[in-house]
């Protein structure tokens, strides 16, 4: 068969390549005595590819030096077979293996005399040049020992196999890559196939086949990983050997084109070997890079991308998600879990790359996958997993969800014994086992996502510490107002119901019953609205003894309807309880609907306190729902006797104010007179009506405990005199709030020195947040004060008190309520008191 | 994947990890094992009725309170449910039914549900013990996908035909005879067709009940000495026909018999049931390889196997719950049924005692600490030897209140009983115990005495208490016949004390003789008072 000059040269120059890379490979392997065997086959077929490279491309000594090389070389590989396998299989007798070895250097030795076949004849035709091999009678010699070598060899492979139960997997690259070998040496002898360079060919292909075995059958596995420094060396040889065969071809070309060059032709030369050199080294480079490390370096800028993007995040559910997004990128699997511990200790889906059906997986806390990644961290295959020991404890219900899930990977997510979370990675489809680097490319994330998710949910728990009220776990008073607003916003044009709930006699309850009982209630009572509300609306803890709850989307009726399930859901508790020591309780609440009875979320939150007033004040343990209607009703018997109660406490409070400061106690009985009026005046209802009229009552109480050298002091207060004066809303709250029965007038007796535009104290709101009741008063309050004497103050007129009214209106007051009270004050029906 | 590949495909250490691996277990790791199980199993048990109904409408939080709260049970207390099949009534659907004959409680027989976890757990623990079965030491072994194996074991719904309708389709075993032909031979036929088959074609793997395996090897013995004829010797593969012309060669020349270890290379052999540990030396003798003991049954599963070292069994963590009644308690309870014995767990025994076995099958199974009425002994609490840091047990024999004879029957006192009414013999007292012959083999001894002292009525009374208790169990239970036939035991011997003589031993010890399996002590006594001191065979409990 004739060949190609460049192909007849080419080949034995690419087996030789192949070859020479898996030798230096091996060198950079911590050495072994398998490794050492592996590494000697592989240098026999590289003596055997070289010499053939060197036979054909007629370098120096010549062919018939590079022919006894590579025969040498091909004499050689039996026995490394042999030996190779002798050290897979763990024989034990060295006896066989030395006689071998003896025998095989002796054959060598002999093949050398030109005993088996005599030097080959060259024979050179149209550029193309064949070699005449003559066999001798002894040539059976070595080809009969050859198979009575390999022979044994497979003995032992078979026994191994067989007896030892080694799997035969990993040696089927290695059978194909042996057959290739010897079918290319028996055709060597066909005639034909003289100039094509047959053997060099299937030392390549087997060469190939042993990259196979090494790359994906892990045939050895390799203690250090090869350097970079082979690869390039490898490269030089290539590019060295692809010189060596070009050489003459350019040289001959040089000289043909460029005769006048001549002189330069050394320089010509070494200019274009260095710039061919890079290049080749580089492209050589470059492909031995994308081969093994393009992945790699791939998801090592992944990896820094993703550290750096969730390192800027303290959403535990971005950071997640964060993850999975990674995982989609750079994964090819159908889908992966990511499994957090919830409140229970359990480790529930909370993130997943696709979107999951009935909730995803969950895994009991107990379980021992979870055990076992707890006590390793390690990535493990579901495969693996079944042959742990901790396997033989699982649950056959976990074993299904990982099987119906086609779970092939789990990978932990921990700090130190600490499991922060978990994630399980599916089948891929094509059913290919995650490969050694995709696993540790999910390590390394998971190891930086371990760092992110422990500061997210340190920082998630402190945040829930912050927002939630530690006795009920139910959400603190702040964090409901700010969720409250969000529900609003999102209901704003439909309808949004606040219902308070108070327990009735809490205050006796407490004394009778202890601290701890009164715990044990507000923690069963959370669970138990938590249980009716679900994720319907919001629940609060919004003072001591009240819940507030927000739904939105919802109408007045089914809240009510709401509330009845809970009211029965707690009679029965208590019920049920009731030989644990409870005794029975009750609660009222007040239910206000935006916008059926409100018009902003203040309003709804105060008219339901007011619809919470008015179910106490009608006997407690009942649920109103606030109207002016029902607001309007008479008052039940108990209403009465409550409202009498009431009456007695606040005289009680307003005595100790006159005891204390004269003009405060006439101040509070003007403003709680004008207050009532002007809320008549503007519509609210009786209960409204009422509440402002005690509150003015008691507004200004916590003026009891301002020095009387600053209450009365004729002249301009200083600063801090004016600091002490302005604690005086929050000094009546905290006296009042002790007042269960009169809490409800908390609202406008804390706010009535805000103002309008914001400015005010001592909270600083603005506009409609101001409770109505507040801003009413602030009105009276100012009237009252502008048309008193005081010792260091004439009385101004009533017209001038209005007109300055007038000028503060939509700063200082509230426009249209301002306006109704200089209406109402110049028709002449408020009657005016002076002092 | 199937284990035909798994052997072809993985390596021996990934295959030994798998399914020996418990064997490294530490006994925390173990008991962990147990109590997770169990969890499982309680809240299974939680949600069907019959669970309900053992655990008082109650669901146990810990080990400890289902341990409290559950009586310890004895099929009656299942038999409303299992024998009728009430599978709505069970934890999870069973897959399949296993049955066994059961003369000595109020039915006749017993049955035992299987569900879809229970048999995986079973198969899994099957490839253990054929791991173990080939293995000499740790990690080493050599099992053949495509063995032969002599098929002795009775066919379903007995627990032993689950063997081959597990393994069918994970391993290329040739059943010889096929499963498929047993199903339609007697036990003897299939015995001997087995043999023949055997002895043609070759033999690699031999599981069966230890007394069988004993007939058979002897009966191996006998078949061997006759000729050879050309019949016999067509269709022999090669290797059986030199083997067998060796063994003959070499029978001859030496003049000793053949043995089965000079035809067959066995690389597993296994054995289970009642007297192994009697059988095992005798067994070695033959085959020339020590068998494997498992232990298992109708009701409990695969519990336990050997390890390579074949010196004690171990039990398999995942197929049961064990707790262990020391023998003590044991024998209290017997004598005062309303008496409730304390239970103790794995890691809580002592060695070299006796315990009786009690069972909670996990994985859907249905019985809730069952009294399974055997009876082990703890060998040791570790081995370091073989590396093992779990307790290995030792089966010693039934629970004394049964007298199993060949591990083929059953008696108790109730069946006794029911022996002399119909007799209408005069028999004043009686009591009855499991002895072993020179031989090895089991029998029941009875000693009886009857109202009349006469020596006429005497020996009248033997011989016909003798043939109505053989009669009965002819007819009631077939298991006696095969016993009889099969491994050609004699298993009824009774003796006739002279008048007074459980009186005089009562006086003696202070209290009555036991009518069943008296402790060893007493027998001794009762035999020297009578005059048949140093006569008899040895006692299991002795």
């Amino acid at each position: 068969m004739a060949v190609n000059s460049t192909l007849f040269v080419a080949i034995p120059a690419a087996a030789l390549l192949l070859n020479l890379f898996l030798l230096l490979v091996c060198i950079s392997a911590k050495k072994s005595k398998l490794v050492i065997a592996f590494m000697l086959l592989v240098a026999s077929y590289s003596i055997w590819s070289g010499g053939s490279l060197g036979m054909r491309a007629m370098i120096y000594p010549g062919a018939i030096f590079w022919f006894k090389v590579s025969f040498t070389g091909i004499l050689l590989v039996p026995f490394m077979i042999y030996n190779f396998v002798y050290e897979y299989t763990e024989q034990k007798g060295t006896f066989t293996r030395s006689l071998m070895a003896v025998s095989w250097f002796i054959i060598i030795v002999l093949a050398n005399l030109d005993l088996f076949i005599k030097s080959p004849a060259i024979a050179s035709e149209n550029a193309t040049r064949s070699f005449e091999y003559t066999l001798t009678n002894w040539t059976i010699l070595p080809i009969l020992y050859g198979v009575f070598t390999l022979g044994l060899t497979f003995h032992m492979i078979f026994k191994s196999i067989a007896y030892k139960g080694q799997s035969l997997n990993a040696f089927t690259p290695f059978f194909l890559g042996t057959g290739v070998l010897f079918v290319g040496l028996l055709l060597t002898v066909i005639p034909g196939f003289g100039s094509f360079p047959i053997d060099p060919l299937a030392c390549g292909i087997n060469a190939l086949f042993l990259f196979y075995a090494l790359y994906k059958k892990r045939l050895i596995t390799f203690k250090m990983v090869a350097s970079r420094g082979p690869l390039y060396l490898s490269a030089i040889i290539m590019m060295t050997a692809l010189m060596t065969v070009l050489y003459s071809s350019f040289e001959e070309m040089y000289d043909r084109r460029f005769p006048q060059y001549i002189a330069y032709k050394p320089i010509v030369f070494s200019v274009i070997l260095s710039i061919l050199t890079v290049l080749v080294y580089n492209l050589i480079r470059k492909a031995l890079f994308l081969l093994f490390n393009k992945t790699h370096a791939t998801r090592e800028e992944e990896l820094r991308r993703f550290s750096r993007e969730i390192n800027e995040s303290l959403d535990d559910k971005q950071i997640l998600k964060t993850f999975c997004d990674l995982i989609e990128r750079n994964m090819d699997c159908d889908m992966a879990y990511v499994l957090v511990s919830d409140d229970s200790g359990n480790y529930v889906t909370e993130a997943a790359t696709l979107p999951v059906l009935s909730g995803g997986i969950a895994i009991r806390s107990e379980s021992p996958v979870i055990e076992w990644l707890k006590e390793h961290n390690l990535s493990i295959t579901y495969k693996d997993f079944t042959r742990t020991k901790n396997f033989h404890a699982m649950w056959e219900s976990e074993k299904s969800t990982f099987v119906d899930n086609n779970i092939k990977l789990l990978l932990p997510i921990a700090e130190g014994k600490r499991l922060l979370a978990l994630a399980l990675f599916a089948d891929r489809g094509n059913h290919k086992n995650y490969s050694p680097g995709e696993i540790t490319f999910l390590e390394s994330a998971g190891a930086v996502m371990s760092i992110a998710t422990k500061n997210a949910l340190l920082y998630a728990a402190m945040q829930k510490e912050a927002y939630t009220d530690t006795l009920t776990g139910l959400y603190n008073r702040r964090y409901f107002n700010s969720i409250a607003k969000k529900q609003f916003e999102q209901a704003k044009m439909h309808t949004l119901s606040v219902v308070l709930i108070s327990f009735d006699d809490f205050t006796l309850y407490r004394e009778l019953y202890g601290s701890l009982r009164i715990e044990t209630v507000l923690k069963d009572m959370a669970k138990i609205l938590l249980s009716a509300i679900g994720s319907q609306g919001c629940v609060a803890r919004y003072s001591e003894r009240e819940f507030i709850i927000s739904i939105p989307f919802i109408d007045t009726e089914a809240t009510g309807r709401i509330i009845e399930v809970i009211r029965n859901l707690f009679k029965n508790h208590v019920d049920n309880k009731r030989e644990h020591g409870y005794r029975h309780l009750t609660f009222s609440a007040g239910i206000c609907t935006y916008p059926v009875s409100s018009s902003n979320l203040e309003e709804t939150i105060n008219y339901a306190g007011v619809a919470l007033y008015t179910a106490k004040k009608n006997g407690k343990n009942r649920t109103q729902v606030y109207s002016t209607e029902t607001s309007g009703k008479a008052l039940t018997p108990e209403a009465m006797r409550f409202g009498e109660q009431c009456e007695r406490t606040i005289y009680a409070l307003t005595a100790a104010i006159d005891a204390k400061d004269h003009y405060t106690f006439q101040h509070s009985q003007n403003v709680s007179l004008y207050g009532a009026k002007l809320a008549e005046y503007i519509g609210l209802d009786p209960e409204h009506v009422e509440i402002i009229r005690q509150a003015g009552l008691l507004h200004d109480v916590g003026k009891i405990g301002i020095p009387e050298s600053i209450l009365s002091k004729e002249g301009k207060l200083t600063d801090e005199e004016l600091a002490i004066m302005r604690e005086h809303p929050e000094a009546s709250v905290a006296m009042i709030k002790y007042l269960p029965s009169l809490d409800y007038v908390v609202p406008a007796a804390f706010s009535h020195h805000e103002r309008w535009d914001g400015k005010g104290y001592p909270r600083g709101i603005a506009g409609e947040d101001i409770p109505i009741a507040a801003r009413c008063l602030c009105i009276v309050d100012a009237f009252d004060a502008m048309t008193t004497q005081r010792s260091y103050k004439a009385a101004m007129s009533v017209e001038d008190a209005l007109d300055e009214i007038r000028r503060n209106l939509g700063t200082q007051f509230d426009a249209k309520i301002g306006l109704a009270f200089i209406k109402l004050a110049e028709s002449g029906d408020l009657a005016i008191h002076k002092v | 994947m199937k284990f035909k590949e798994k052997l072809l495909k993985e390596s021996p250490e990934t295959i030994w990890q798998e399914h020996c691996g418990f064997l490294d277990l530490s006994m925390k790791e173990y008991i962990n094992i147990q109590k997770s199980l169990l969890m499982e199993q309680i809240d299974l048990l939680s949600s069907s009725n019959l669970g309900k109904r053992l655990m008082k409408d109650q669901v146990p939080k810990t080990i400890e309170e289902f341990r409290k709260t559950v009586p310890l049970t004895s099929f009656e207390d299942y038999a409303d449910t299992l024998l009728m099949r009430r599978e709505e009534e069970l934890p999870t659907k069973p897959q399949i039914w296993l049955e066994t004959t059961w003369e000595g409680g109020e039915y006749p027989r017993k049955t035992a549900p299987y569900s879809k976890a229970m048999l995986d757990t079973y198969t899994n623990n099957l490839f253990s013990v054929m791991i173990l079965a080939a293995s000499s030491c740790r990690g080493q072994f050599r099992v053949r996908s495509r063995s032969k194996v002599l098929y002795t074991l009775a066919p379903l719904p007995f627990a032993s035909g689950l063997f081959p309708e597990l393994m069918k389709n994970e391993v290329d075993f040739h059943f010889m005879p096929p499963v498929k032909d047993a199903l339609e031979m007697s036990f003897s036929q299939q015995m001997s067709r087995g043999f023949e088959l055997a002895v043609k074609h070759g033999l690699n793997q031999f599981f069966g009940m230890s007394s069988i395996l004993y007939y058979i090897s002897q009966n191996l013995l006998s078949g061997t000495r006759s000729g050879l004829s050309l019949k016999k010797l067509s269709g022999m593969s090669p290797v059986m026909l030199y083997r067998l012309i060796k063994a003959r060669y070499r029978s001859r020349r030496d003049n000793v018999p053949i043995l089965p270890k000079d035809i067959f290379k066995l690389d597993a052999f296994v054995c289970v049931g009642n007297d192994s540990t009697l059988y095992k030396p005798e067994l070695e003798k033959y085959w020339g390889r020590k068998p494997m003991e498992i232990a298992g049954g109708t009701e409990p599963t695969l519990i336990g196997t050997e390890t390579w070292s074949r010196d004690g069994l171990v039990f398999f963590p995942d197929a049961c719950f064990y707790e262990f009644i020391p023998e003590k308690e044991m024998r209290r309870s017997l004598e005062e049924p309303d008496y409730s014995p304390r239970t103790y767990l794995m890691d809580e025994l002592n060695a070299n005692q006796l315990y009786e076995l009690v069972i909670t099958v996990l994985k859907g199974g249905a019985f809730v600490r069952y009294r399974v009425g055997d009876v082990y002994r703890c060998l040791r609490l570790s081995n370091p030897s073989d590396n093992l840091s779990i307790p290995q047990f030792e089966f010693v024999d039934r629970t004394p209140n049964i007298i199993d004879i060949g591990a083929f029957t059953r008696i108790t006192a109730r069946e006794i009983d029911k022996v002399i009414r119909l007799s209408g013999l005069p028999i004043r007292h009686w009591t009855a115990l499991k002895e072993y012959d020179s031989d090895k083999k089991s029998f029941l001894q009875m000693f009886l005495e009857v109202e009349d002292d006469s020596l006429e009525n005497q020996s009248a009374a033997a011989d016909i208490l003798k043939e109505h208790l053989s009669l009965y169990f002819r007819y009631y239970d077939n298991d006696y016949v095969s016993l009889k036939k099969l491994l050609q035991i004699d298993p009824l011997r009774v003796t006739v004390v002279k008048g007074g003589s459980f009186e005089a031993f009562e006086k003696l010890r202070g209290h009555p003789l036991g009518r069943i399996n008296p402790p060893a002590a007493d027998v001794i006594d009762f035999r020297a008072l009578c005059g048949y001191a140093g006569t008899g065979g040895s006692s299991a409990w002795q």
